[in-house]
């Protein structure tokens, strides 16, 4: 289950990160990095 | 400090990987939020720069995924409507001896797919067709990373050999007679290895009077192709007299009986193989046909970090061509697959139910992981980490570094995954050293190119789709060990014949620069 969430969430970082970077936008792309991380812990606290 | 700042994420990854004995998942999680803090606090990248870093990894991991999960379906595919069944037992009608089975398999059959296809191919249709005619899981995928390796560089019909040539603009066939020397060292290892990872070294000893002849065979085909200047061809044409003269060789040694007549059930031979005799045909095609001009691709700005690593803008990054992806390609093939079953009337909707629930189950795992040790290497390249990493050991090595050029190609293709990057890294960097030291420019990239070659065994995107098609999904750790000492000791004979040509004999291919 939560690796799907995980698996997901990739969707809205990568448009994020995506928008962020063509657009220059620094604000939307730091979300997406805040996001990335907070998936990467999750993943790896979750057990396996 | 800057050395050792640059390969702490990689120094994580493996210590989670190899001692911790971690999943890729967690291992790859703890390596990229390393790299991300490292990157940020002490190479002087900012958010934006982070953000197309970043961007620019998962744009790379979907290239790498939509293979993934596209070969996982077409072999979910195969598997559950039993076809291939019906190719293992004609397999064992042909060639009855289990040892030459693995050897040509693992060494020759996966390096002729890669030469027409590449991107992991060979080892999401061979590590199966291994594990299903008896063979153990983690050998089989030990066998086929490192026996196909060989052929990665001049593979795919030739995309590493162009690139290696387009990042260092030096001539073309030189580089490739450069690479031949190399690849010849790489191809007996690599038999060899397969050999000892089959039965150890009685193994090695009775593998001798295949991998030597074959071999022999190989080198003066892959020269003659290269000498003919037919670049896209070297890989697919040296792999096939390999297998011709291998299986020739087996025919003559051990006078096999020859079978009536083709094992059959509800698919004959044919049906069976369809889907992977479409994998090549279309391959082919679309190379021949050049229809590269449909795709998807990402545009990215360029940026320069506080310390002054430029990085390029890209115009069209992680090109997904519509024909010419191997995605597409097997997605067609699947089609083919569905169409025949249909024909044959094995058709049947819970199981291709079945087949796509299987599918997402296995794929969700890898992609995650992928997607976290991907952006680990966009992150490390574009903060300028992989560049300070390869100056510092160089600056540490002096003139004993051509002993140990072999571990920038092998690092590249471990943090990336593919040799076509490995040689965008450090193509140009090793030429750069190789003319500082005064030895020849040809010689060093021929060797990056094919360090790099035998690197994606180590790659964590082919480690990952050698997992899910084998069934050992979690257990990467175990891959990896399995892996690397072949992977280690062939670098190290690389690395020796290196410094022979350019420090001892002070070779001289392509004229001076």
């Amino acid at each position: 289950m939560i690796k799907n969430i995980i698996f997901l969430s990739f969707i809205p970082i990568f448009i994020l990160l995506y928008y962020g970077s063509t657009f220059e936008n620094p604000t939307v792309g730091l979300i997406g990095i805040l996001m990335f991380i907070i998936a990467a812990v999750v993943q790896f606290i979750t057990k396996n | 400090m800057e050395l050792l700042l640059s390969v702490t994420p990689l120094i994580i990854l493996l210590f989670c990987l190899l001692a911790l004995k971690m999943s890729t998942g967690k291992s790859g999680a703890l390596a990229v939020v390393s790299a991300i803090v490292i990157a940020y606090l002490f190479f002087g990248i900012d958010a934006n720069g982070l953000t197309i870093a970043m961007s620019k990894g998962m744009s790379l991991a979907l290239y790498v995924l939509l293979i993934i999960w596209a070969a996982v379906f077409l072999y979910q595919l195969v598997y559950d409507f039993k076809a291939i069944d019906v190719i293992n037992k004609n397999i064992i009608l042909f060639i009855k001896e289990p040892f030459i089975q693995f050897l040509l398999l693992s060494w020759l059959f996966s390096s002729v797919l890669q030469g027409i296809a590449g991107f992991g191919v060979p080892v999401v249709i061979v590590v199966p067709i291994l594990i299903h005619l008896g063979f153990d899981r983690l050998s089989s995928v030990a066998a086929v990373l490192l026996g196909h390796s060989w052929s990665v560089s001049f593979g795919s019909m030739g995309s590493s050999f162009f690139t290696i040539f387009l990042v260092t603009n030096l001539d073309q066939q030189s580089i490739g007679y450069a690479m031949a020397i190399f690849d010849f060292a790489a191809m007996i290892m690599m038999g060899f290895s397969v050999c000892y990872i089959y039965g150890g070294w009685e193994y090695v000893k009775k593998g001798f009077k295949y991998i030597i002849p074959t071999s022999l065979v190989m080198i003066v085909v892959m020269f003659t192709v290269i000498y003919l200047n037919l670049v896209s061809l070297v890989g697919l044409l040296t792999a096939i007299s390999g297998l011709i003269t291998m299986y020739t060789l087996y025919i003559l040694r051990e006078k096999p009986e020859k079978p009536k007549e083709l094992y059959k059930d509800k698919l004959n031979l044919g049906q069976a193989l369809a889907p992977y005799i479409s994998i090549i045909t279309l391959s082919l095609l679309f190379q021949i046909f050049k229809l590269g001009k449909y795709a998807l691709s990402f545009k990215y700005p360029g940026f320069v970090t506080d310390l002054g690593f430029q990085v390029q803008a890209e115009s069209a990054y992680a090109k997904i061509k519509i024909f010419g992806h191997p995605a597409p390609i097997i997605l067609m093939s699947v089609v083919i697959g569905i169409l025949i079953y249909k024909k044959a009337n094995i058709w049947n909707n819970e199981k291709f139910k079945n087949v796509v629930h299987k599918t997402i189950t296995k794929c969700t795992k890898t992609s995650i992981s992928l997607v976290f040790l991907i952006t680990m290497a966009l992150v490390m390249m574009d903060s300028g980490m992989t560049n300070a990493l390869a100056l510092n050991v160089a600056n540490l090595t002096g003139g004993l570094y051509p002993l140990f050029a072999p571990l920038f190609g092998i690092l590249g293709s471990f943090i990336t995954g593919s040799n076509t990057n490995s040689n965008v890294i450090f193509g140009k960097f090793q030429m750069s050293v190789a003319t500082a030291l005064g030895v020849n420019a040809f010689v060093m990239a021929g060797l990056q190119s094919i360090s790099g070659s035998i690197g994606v065994s180590l790659g964590p995107t082919t480690i990952l789709m050698a997992s899910s098609a084998s069934g050992l999904n979690g257990q990467e750790s175990k891959i990896y060990r399995k892996v690397l000492k072949p992977v280690l000791l062939t670098a190290a004979i690389l690395g020796i014949i290196n410094y022979i040509l350019l420090v001892v004999i002070k070779i001289n291919i392509g004229g001076a620069l």
